[in-house]
């Protein structure tokens, strides 16, 4: 329908109209490039600003991964050493479950004292 | 990314990554003795394996590896706190016993399998400061009980 009507020659076109028609089309034109070339770099920046945190975060986390991971340096490189260190360690161990347990005991005593003299009672 | 992740976030789960994360931080003292280390202490007939009364050469000799962390800055001792709970929370650790006197308080965990403790780890907490003694071993229960009977 639009074609014919484009084809026929007697219908008269409005003085101007063409050049209005293609300035018009021009400026929309004009238009799309500034949006899209704004749009793409803005989004060029974020990805390339994404990419550096995402490597940063891996770089990173895998830094601590493998600190987290792996196999410490021995303290001591003399043997005699490294044993008198286990002992002193051992020492102190000793102490603290010697103290829980003696403690655990008097608990107990206290306990079984008073339930003496609940049951002298009854 | 995951481990990235995992690493940053999760629980210690063992003396090994407690050593790991606190050593070489300032008002951390550390020490660590490996399997091989260990081997030696063995190996090495010179070395007396008895101290004055006390003998613990029988139980040393049970042992692979050990790690001691020993904390006098009091955010890295709340720090340490809280990353051992964590680590108990979690289900491998087993509390064997917990002391509390004036102003300390001592948390003993161990790993087992039947009757072999497979992971020891003693926690002791001061006001401010806070230690951990880790052993990775092949100890039977009798061993460990004598250590209470010193």
């Amino acid at each position: 329908m639009m074609e014919k009507a484009a084809a026929d020659r007697r219908i008269e076109v409005p003085h101007g109209f063409r050049k209005e028609l293609s300035e018009m089309i021009d400026s929309m034109d004009a238009a799309e490039k500034i949006v899209t070339s704004g749009k793409s770099r803005a989004m060029r920046t974020a990805t390339w600003i994404m990419s550096v945190a995402a490597g940063l975060v891996l770089l990173i986390g895998t830094g601590l991964t493998i600190h987290t991971f792996r196999t410490p340096k021995d303290t001591f490189t003399d043997p005699e050493e490294a044993y008198a260190a286990v002992e002193k360690a051992l020492t102190e161990i000793s102490g603290k479950m010697s103290g829980g347990a003696a403690s655990a005991r008097q608990a107990e005593e206290t306990v079984s004292r008073h339930t003496e003299v609940i049951r002298s009672l009854y | 990314m995951f481990l990235a992740a995992a690493a940053m976030s999760a629980a210690a789960q063992d003396g090994k990554e407690i050593y790991n994360r606190y050593s070489g931080k300032k008002g951390v003292s550390s020490v660590y003795i490996s399997p091989t280390m260990f081997k030696m202490m063995k190996s090495l007939p010179e070395v007396s394996m008895e101290s004055g009364e006390v003998d613990f050469s029988s139980i040393i000799k049970t042992f692979n590896g050990m790690y001691i962390i020993d904390i006098e800055e009091p955010e890295l001792a709340k720090s340490l706190s809280e990353e051992v709970t964590a680590m108990a929370e979690s289900g491998r650790y087993e509390l064997m016993m917990e002391a509390a006197e004036e102003s300390e308080k001592v948390r003993i965990y161990i790993v087992s399998k039947g009757d072999i403790v497979t992971d020891f780890l003693m926690f002791a907490q001061e006001k401010g400061s806070a230690s951990v003694i880790s052993i990775s071993a092949e100890m039977p229960f009798s061993e460990l009980q004598k250590l209470i009977a010193q």
